[in-house]
């Protein structure tokens, strides 16, 4: 029997429009972490001295170079991680009892959309405030686009990351992709 | 036609000139004109039929509250009815028609109901067209409509692109005439996130529109250098175009911005943006509206707002005339006369009903004070005035200022009620304004320049410092207030010509006083009986007029009388623009299967089921119908093997030490003790004890559990566990996440189904010990890819349910489709899906409808006595659980060739079928292929001790009634023996 080959949920899809950029990140895993009762500076102790992280707030992401983390909600933590075969595995190494993870790699698409326009193609979609002194380096929000639940992180000045449900990847992208299209 | 009306001066750029076409007539225009200035330009006066009596009309404004000029824009799809030609900007091969017309815009045939006019009064379809009862619907209404209205649609989809977007700022400004902009000033240096909208495409306001000095340079100047200042901060933004057309809660704004409309061609781009503004605090600067006054035939084309003719004179460099005069009650007439003669124009004579000396000296001017106009002539344009001292005049136009009404319409959208001004006879912002909002300007009372600019700024800056900004950066700008004295003078009384209050809908003074005395004593009532003050406009000349003149006849002042508030929208929005781009096939979102690259392959037929497509069958070539395809998909699982993407089902990952105490709590039966690597069928009630959704759910580990819910009920099983777990039950360590898009999900059903997965699995002693019915496990397939394995069977048949990530599932449905091959294994759909589940007798949302109990459904057994979960209490309620009522059961026609329909009801033979007799319903059916016939399932009062009785299934709105037996819902396989392999 073949082993299984693999298919992201946009087939890895980039294209430019206009002065945007709009690309599919694909090469990460996603976990969610949850934090067992009465064990969150246990879990935060652990994520600063394994991965160098501060715990991150429902608004601010924390991230370096070996992950991004979320808070999707009080207990619960995303992680984004450079890809790996099985993340829950892996991490369970080294975080051990202090988190239930659940893989969400598939469950996600990543869009990032970058360039000096970006936040003009977002205002058709996005009802948060992106203003730059507003949504800062490294925030997050949960929010809605086009019906979709979404969390957007703003990455640098003009780019930004926009998760989404897998199943809807397509409608997702053609929200985003018309939005940039539609500027004027 | 040449530009016989152009005067020199004005905004317009005279070396860029604009063809375009009004009725098939070519004429020339300017860029920086509307189509109405290039149709003053170009001497077309008639541009119009009134609503009702088919009157000629002619352009009465300059602006958004022109109730006169609507015309149709454009051709084909893009044709556009009621367009105000005052707001239309011309750009080259401009298209418009007039409307509402039969025959010629000069010889309408329906002017013959001006003749009838003395019959056609207020209210008179209510009173005239009452016999015979049936005639109203069929003959007398659509006769009026057809003759009334306005313009038409083109009946065709409207082929052009909408928008919409959020934006967000400290202060939203509408309006940028004079407070505007000293608001916009003050603010910006202050460092507010400001944003200034207007619905003009260019800012500025009257500025534009009459001559003015603002610190020492004309107002013009003054609005350029505003500007210039404005655009360079970057916590600006200039939003011209823009309409703000509804005030809402929370600081929110709607606006309506213009992207295309100025344009031949939207180029692919959206032609209008619907903008959700969010502001901290928001000011009203829109400024004033000129209004009429009434007097005897005071409609006919050339009679015109003073205001207006002010502005195509100074804005458009258009003389609306070649002999002008004004009849004013107030200070902005005479100013307008002194602009007009300065520009060139022939002002023959100003008329001002007050008893006064002449309020400024106009060389070549007949000032006429104590004398107001009586009635005009002229039968497509006017040509001669007629005074009360017994004076005519000939003139081509007549400037009318009634005086003006404040815009206050934004701050009523949440209820406020203006208050009477006596002083500027108009209504003002009342005290009780939508939170965060402000007015300045002449929107707040504050009508002369002066004023205007230093509420503006004073407005802002207060609004700064309460946002806890800097305040002392700027100055305001100076300027000196004209004057504004006013006569509260309404109409021209003791004539018995019609005298014309709201233009748009022909309400004339008559019918004002007509409702009077037919009793419709309030404002509110008046508008409704009368139409005063609907359609385009909204009344925005005429709202004012006509109640003052209302309450002249009750004997009322006006503060007694009140007004009508506003509600969105403030000028007329698209519905394609409220549709936005949400249309056709996008407008929901679309989930699709990890499988459905692969169905769309073999050229599977798809259904919406919420938001996914699913697979409903897949079509051969043999097939002459889908039935053919549906019943060798139920076979072909049924003698071998088949394969069907569940992956929509909702898949909820429950973690936590206490996770099993938690679904003890969800579910109806028991969950505490499923040992790890079992599966256990499970049973939710509402509070109320309703039955509101089933499933399985499997225990991977000591502390984790999967479970699955139907997709319908996805997203509600998830929200109401997370109230559980966060409100009811917090001390419980348990977590929930959503892996119904992690997780590609196939089942696998039917005799060969084992010998097809051996192949796939990797090392599971795959046998009925080593992984019995109802088993579970993490396993990996395909040689590595990690998954999971649950023996579970929702067909009836020996079936499994194999899971990998979603990124694995096109490649999985491959693999089985491969390793299936020796076995013919078919693909199947939701409709044999649903076939072999009524075969089975497992139900749906199609029995758990809402309204059903455990009980119902014989699953009484099912709530456990032995512990608490939700809804269990209020299950065994007496009534819930009597003996008469309705149970589940199975249907079978009792002649082969009947078919069923879901929805009919169940009566005994021999009796009627009424609400006394009905003893239940069919909830779901099909064709079997397995027994030859149709079945179903159904709810039958005592249903479980009728088996083998013979009813009849009555179908009221199809106009069946057929015999059924009614049997057990577990038709097939009944002793469970297949799936348990």
């Amino acid at each position: 029997m073949a082993k299984l080959s693999s298919l992201s949920p946009l087939n890895g899809y980039q294209e430019s429009i206009g002065s945007i950029s709009l690309r599919e990140i694909n090469d990460y895993s996603l976990v969610s972490l949850a934090i067992p009762q009465d064990t969150t500076k246990t879990f935060a102790k652990i994520i600063k001295d394994e991965f160098g992280v501060g715990m991150p707030t429902s608004v601010m992401s924390k991230t370096n170079k070996k992950m991004r983390l979320l808070m999707t909600q009080p207990d619960q933590i995303f992680s984004i991680i450079p890809q790996v075969d099985d993340p829950e595995k892996d991490l369970s190494k080294i975080i051990g009892n202090a988190a239930y993870i659940t893989d969400q790699t598939d469950a996600w698409v990543i869009l990032e959309i970058s360039g000096v326009t970006s936040r003009t193609a977002l205002e058709r979609i996005c009802q948060v405030d992106l203003d730059p002194n507003i949504f800062k380096l490294n925030a997050m929000a949960r929010t809605t686009m086009e019906h979709m639940a979404t969390i957007i992180i703003r990455t640098d000045v003009d780019t930004f990351l926009l998760m989404s449900a897998s199943s809807s990847a397509k409608s997702f992208l053609h929200a985003v992709k018309l939005s940039a299209q539609h500027i004027s | 036609m040449s530009q016989s009306f152009r005067i020199n001066g004005g905004l317009t750029d005279r070396s860029k000139p604009i063809n375009f076409t009004f009725n098939n007539k070519k004429m020339v225009g300017y860029e920086g004109d509307t189509l109405a200035s290039a149709l003053l330009a170009n001497g077309q006066r008639l541009v119009g039929r009134s609503f009702k009596y088919h009157r000629p009309r002619g352009i009465f404004s300059a602006g958004s509250e022109e109730p006169n000029a609507l015309v149709q824009l454009r051709t084909g799809a893009y044709q556009e009815p009621n367009t105000r030609a005052t707001v239309t900007e011309l750009f080259d091969g401009l298209t418009a028609t007039s409307q509402n017309h039969r025959g010629s815009l000069g010889f309408d045939f329906m002017s013959v109901t001006d003749l009838l006019s003395p019959f056609l009064g207020a209210g008179f379809y209510y009173k005239t067209f009452m016999w015979p009862k049936a005639f109203w619907e069929k003959i007398y209404e659509p006769i009026i409509r057809s003759s009334a209205g306005l313009g038409s649609l083109s009946m065709l989809e409207d082929p052009d692109k909408y928008d919409k977007g959020f934006l967000h700022c400290d202060l939203l400004i509408a309006g940028s005439g004079p407070s505007g902009l000293a608001a916009a000033l003050a603010a910006g240096h202050a460092g507010l996130r400001i944003i200034i909208a207007d619905e003009d495409y260019l800012l500025g306001g009257r500025l534009l529109e009459e001559d003015h000095n603002i610190e020492g340079i004309s107002g013009q100047d003054w609005v350029l250098q505003a500007l210039a200042e404005l655009t360079e901060m970057s916590n600006v933004r200039i939003l011209p175009r823009t309409t703000i057309y509804g005030a809402y809660d929370h600081g929110i704004y709607g606006a309506l911005e213009r992207k295309t409309d100025h344009l031949a061609h939207s180029g692919d781009k959206p032609r209008q943006v619907l903008w959700r503004i969010y502001s901290k605090r928001a000011m009203i600067c829109g400024g004033a509206t000129e209004r009429s006054i009434a007097f005897p035939n005071n409609d006919r084309p050339g009679i015109m707002l003073a205001g207006a003719v002010r502005a195509y004179a100074t804005r458009y460099g258009v003389a609306t005339g070649n002999k002008v005069a004004i009849f004013t009650n107030n200070d902005t007439g005479w100013q307008t006369a002194v602009e007009l003669v300065a520009k060139g124009v022939n002002v023959v004579a100003i008329i001002d009903p007050r008893d006064t000396a002449p309020r400024a000296h106009i060389s070549g001017v007949a000032m006429i004070m104590g004398a107001s106009v009586c009635n005009t002539s002229g039968r497509k344009a006017l040509n001669r005035i007629t005074l009360t001292n017994g004076q005519t005049l000939n003139v081509d136009c007549l400037a009318v200022s009634g005086g003006w009404s404040p815009n206050v319409h934004l701050t009523c959208h949440q209820r406020g009620r203006p208050i009477w001004n006596d002083t500027i006879a108009g209504f003002v912002p009342g005290g009780d304004l939508p939170v965060g909002q402000f007015v300045a300007g002449a929107a707040n009372g504050d009508m002369t320049l002066g004023a205007a600019l230093k509420s503006g700024h004073k407005t802002a800056t207060l609004i700064a410092k309460d946002l806890g900004f800097t305040t002392n950066v700027s100055k305001v700008a100076k300027a000196d207030d004209e004057n504004f004295a006013i006569k509260q003078f309404w109409h021209v009384t003791g004539y018995k010509q019609r005298a014309w209050i709201d233009l748009q809908n022909d309400v004339t003074t008559k019918d004002i006083k007509q409702s009077q005395a037919e009793g419709f004593r309030s404002v509110e009532h008046l508008k409704r009986y009368t139409t005063l003050g609907m359609a385009t406009d909204q009344g925005k000349t005429s709202n004012v007029l006509g109640l003052a003149v209302m309450a002249e006849a009750t004997g009322k002042t006006i503060p007694e009388t009140g007004t009508t508030i506003f509600r969105p929208p403030y000028s007329p929005v698209a519905i394609g623009a409220f549709g936005g781009r949400e249309r056709g096939q996008h407008f929901h979102p679309t989930r699709l299967a990890p499988s459905h690259k692969w169905a769309d392959e073999q050229g599977a037929e798809f259904v919406e089921v919420g938001n996914w497509m699913r697979a409903q069958w897949f079509p051969k070539s043999d097939d002459k119908t889908w039935r053919d395809s549906v019943d060798r998909e139920v076979k072909k699982t049924r003698t071998s093997v088949g394969v069907c993407d569940v992956s929509t089902l909702g898949k909820i990952d429950i973690k936590g030490r206490d996770a099993a105490e938690f679904l003890n709590k969800i579910y109806s039966n028991p969950f505490a003790k499923v040992p790890v690597g079992r599966v256990r069928y499970g049973l939710m009630l509402r509070e109320d004890g309703i039955c509101y959704d089933d499933g399985t759910t499997a225990r991977l580990a000591e502390d984790h559990f999967v479970m699955t819910t139907t997709t319908a009920n996805a997203v509600l099983v998830y929200r109401n566990m997370e109230f559980a777990r966060q409100c009811l039950f917090p001390n419980l360590d348990v977590h929930l996440i959503s892996t119904t898009d992690q997780w590609a999900q196939f089942a696998i059903a039917g005799p060969n189904s084992r010998a097809v997965l051996s192949k796939i699995i990797d090392k599971v002693d795959m046998s009925n010990d080593g992984f019995p019915f109802m088993a579970c496990s993490n396993v990996t397939v395909c040689g590595g890819t990690p998954g999971r394995l649950f023996r579970i069977s929702f067909s009836g048949e020996l079936a499994y349910e194999v899971a990998v990530p979603v990124r694995y599932g096109d490649a999985l449905i491959r693999e089985i489709i491969k390793a299936g091959e020796e076995f013919d294994i078919t693909p199947y759909g939701t409709e044999a899906l649903g076939v072999m589940r009524i075969e089975k007798g497992h139900v749906t949302g199609a029995e758990l409808n809402g309204q059903v109990t455990a009980f119902n459904v014989n699953m009484n057994n099912m709530i456990s006595t032995k512990k608490d979960s939700i809804g269990s209490v209020l299950s065994r309620r007496e009534m819930m659980i009597a003996d008469d009522q309705v149970r589940l059961v199975g249907v079978k026609t009792v002649e082969i060739s009947d078919s069923l329909a879901s929805g009919a009801h169940f009566v005994a033979k021999g009796e009627k079928p009424t609400t006394k007799n009905d003893q239940g319903w069919i909830a779901s059916v099909c064709y079997s292929p397995h027994f030859e016939q149709h079945i179903g399932l159904g709810f039958l009062e005592r249903g479980h001790e009728r088996h083998g009785e013979i009813i009849r299934a009555w179908d009221g709105v199809r106009g069946t009634d057929i015999l059924v037996e009614i049997v057990s819902a577990h038709m097939y396989d009944p002793e469970g023996g297949l799936q348990r392999g």
